[in-house]
């Protein structure tokens, strides 16, 4: 790393910095030039004496990184990042400001504004979100306002991508964050719940709405574990014209347990646009902290407590809904594939996140004799896999939605089972025809009784000429525990 | 030849758009897609549909803003509006229809029902014809 000091005047990678703005404690930022950036930049630049603290110099690596993923309006726009064998520095858009720091210092808001801020902060979280990137470190001078309203998120050095290497996690096991407004399981380390930044934003809303920190301003990190048993002061009993709706948001983002608070940002963003219909409880019309029993119940129980968060926090991602359709390919049967595909589409209509695995059964004993060659030498599995494709490719689902699986089995029903039972479906599609199909009578009616999820029959809409399809409605449902 | 009824459906649920795509194509409608409020009231912009099926909750602007957006409008005084909102929230569709959505559809549906109810929104008059 360079060891001379950055100067007024001098240039660095084309960028003259002009003047020096802010001195942080671990990074100075300048106003910088360059004659082909048409838009106001500022680079940040690390103090050179911060390699004292090596959690610092990841952390600037981290926001390098990061910064580099993130695009939209919710953060500034990067320009280009510095190398660390000779100078780092991030250059980016300059986002006039001010911070919400600035905005709100010594003043509560009046209620209005401070919803408009909420919607448009939670709005930025969303952005952030969506693009898998939690910041960890949110706090009222990370925040910056748009000319337009819109908020921008900025100091990357804490947060963390879900697609890429967590280095602060892999190389550092303390927690990290700001007291003031860090998430319980943040102190337990955890790092990979975007409902840490909820929870950050409802400490952020409710010193907006009483100019007091929830949980007042902890001399270390291991203080702010009592935020764990102990519940804030309600923001109404500071401040009794704040709705009740308000209170409620604001107190369901301070849950200790990530379970009871929101799941996502936009649904605190629906609530605070929507305050007529937010759902009150309890936390609505509190005005008073929990008496002191019930505080120190939970003390004695904080250990159980903190134990729960972190189960919560740390939960393996749910795997997808699997949606099983199994797709008879005799001639004949179109009409009744046209019916299978619309249930389908039904059924994933109203499974987010399902994928759709395409069966096709092929008895045993055809494989035997066959030798795997049809008559006319083609392989048979390829074939049938290209026909399997060529059924689905009206849906449109894009990969990762959609698998194809043939089966060589002697029993049509007990392999449509074991498959749907293996691969843990949640949900199978089949086709109900009594021109001597696969499913017909009794192996269709096993199913329906054995399959470990549930099933929808689909019957041909119209009998197509010669197969006597009966023409019924689209599907039944037949609902398992 | 008539030129087929537009149909634009809106949610942050990929399945929704995919399953909802093919069956409104399959039934002869020209169907678009958007995944959250802003990309919705950029295609509205872009040319209005006959119909929006419009997600409540979504990413950047809910479906009860962009339905005010719709609604007050005159421009797109003919696009009609059919909500999608979750089972168990009465007030999100009272709110709705208040703010001049023809219809609802609760979550989860069936796509039967919500094609009949396209064609039925799309078979009477619209609201401001009264």
């Amino acid at each position: 790393m360079a060891k001379a000091l950055l100067h007024a005047g001098m240039t660095i990678d084309g960028f003259r910095l002009e003047e020096r703005i802010h001195r942080g404690g671990m990074a100075d930022i300048w106003r910088v030039t360059r004659d082909d950036v048409g838009f106001p930049i500022v680079m940040k630049a690390p103090l050179l004496d911060f390699e004292g603290d090596l959690s610092l110099l990841v952390g600037f690596e981290v926001e390098q990184m990061i910064m580099a993923e993130l695009a939209g309006e919710h953060v500034p726009r990067l320009v280009a990042n510095g190398d660390f064998a000779v100078q780092p520095y991030i250059v980016m858009e300059r986002i006039e400001g001010p911070t919400l720091r600035a905005r709100s210092r010594d003043r509560v808001l009046p209620v209005d504004e401070m919803i408009q801020v909420g919607i448009a902060v939670a709005q930025a979280l969303s952005d952030l979100h969506q693009q898998q990137v939690l910041h960890l470190d949110l706090k009222p001078g990370n925040i910056l306002f748009r000319p337009s309203g819109a908020a921008a998120l900025i100091d990357f050095g804490l947060s963390r991508h879900e697609r890429l290497p967590d280095l602060l996690d892999e190389q550092f096991h303390r927690p990290t964050g700001t007291p003031e407004y860090i998430a319980p399981e943040q102190l337990m380390q955890v790092r990979s719940d975007r409902r840490s930044d909820i929870y950050a934003l409802g400490a952020i809303l409710y010193e907006l709405a009483t100019g007091r920190l929830p949980f007042g301003v902890p001399s270390r990190m291991a203080k702010a574990r009592r935020r764990v048993w102990r519940d804030p002061v309600p923001p109404r009993a500071l401040r009794p014209d704040l709705p009740p709706a308000l209170q409620e948001c604001i107190l369901k983002c301070l849950e200790p347990l990530p379970d009871a608070r929101y799941r996502r940002a936009e649904d605190l963003a629906f609530d605070l646009r929507h305050p007529d219909l937010v759902e009150l409880t309890e936390r609505a019309h509190r005005l008073q902290q929990d008496d002191l029993r019930t505080v120190l119940g939970r003390r004695l129980r904080a250990r159980a407590i903190m134990r729960r968060i972190l189960a919560i926090a740390t939960r393996p991602p749910t795997r997808p809904p699997l949606i099983l359709v199994a797709v008879d390919l005799r001639p004949g049967l179109e009409p009744l594939r046209q019916a299978l595909r619309d249930a389908s589409a039904s059924v994933l209509a109203n499974m987010p996140g399902a994928r759709l695995a395409c069966v096709n059964v092929m008895p045993a004993s055809l494989i035997a004799i066959d030798e795997n060659v049809d008559a006319a030498g083609e392989n048979i599995h390829v074939r049938r896999l290209a026909e399997l494709r060529r059924w689905a490719r009206p849906l449109q689902l894009p990969k990762g939605k959609i698998s194809f699986h043939l089966l060589e089995t002697r029993a049509v029903a007990a392999g449509i089972l074991e498959f749907a039972r293996s691969n843990r479906a949640d949900h199978l599609v089949m086709g109900a025809h009594s021109a001597g199909g696969s499913f017909a009578g009794r192996a269709g009616g096993q199913i329906v009784a054995d399959a470990p999820c549930t099933v929808t029959v689909v019957r041909a809409a119209e009998a197509p000429a010669g197969v006597a399809a009966p023409a019924g409605p689209l599907g039944e449902m037949h609902s398992k525990p | 030849m008539e030129k087929p009824h537009s149909v634009l459906v809106v949610d942050d649920e990929p399945n929704i758009l995919l399953s909802l795509r093919y069956l409104m194509s399959s039934g002869g409608y020209d169907v678009r897609t958007a995944r959250d409020g802003a990309e919705a009231l950029a295609e509205i912009a872009r040319e209005a549909p006959d119909v929006v099926l419009l997600d409540v909750m979504m990413p950047k602007l809910d479906g009860l803003t962009i339905c005010e957006k719709i609604k007050s409008n005159p421009a797109w005084a003919g696009t009609r509006v059919i909500m999608l909102t979750a089972r168990g929230r009465e007030v999100e569709r009272q709110k709705g229809l208040r703010l001049g959505a023809d219809d609802y559809i609760v979550k989860p549906f069936s796509t039967r029902d919500a094609m009949a109810r396209v064609a039925a929104v799309l078979a009477r008059p619209r609201k401001t014809d009264a």
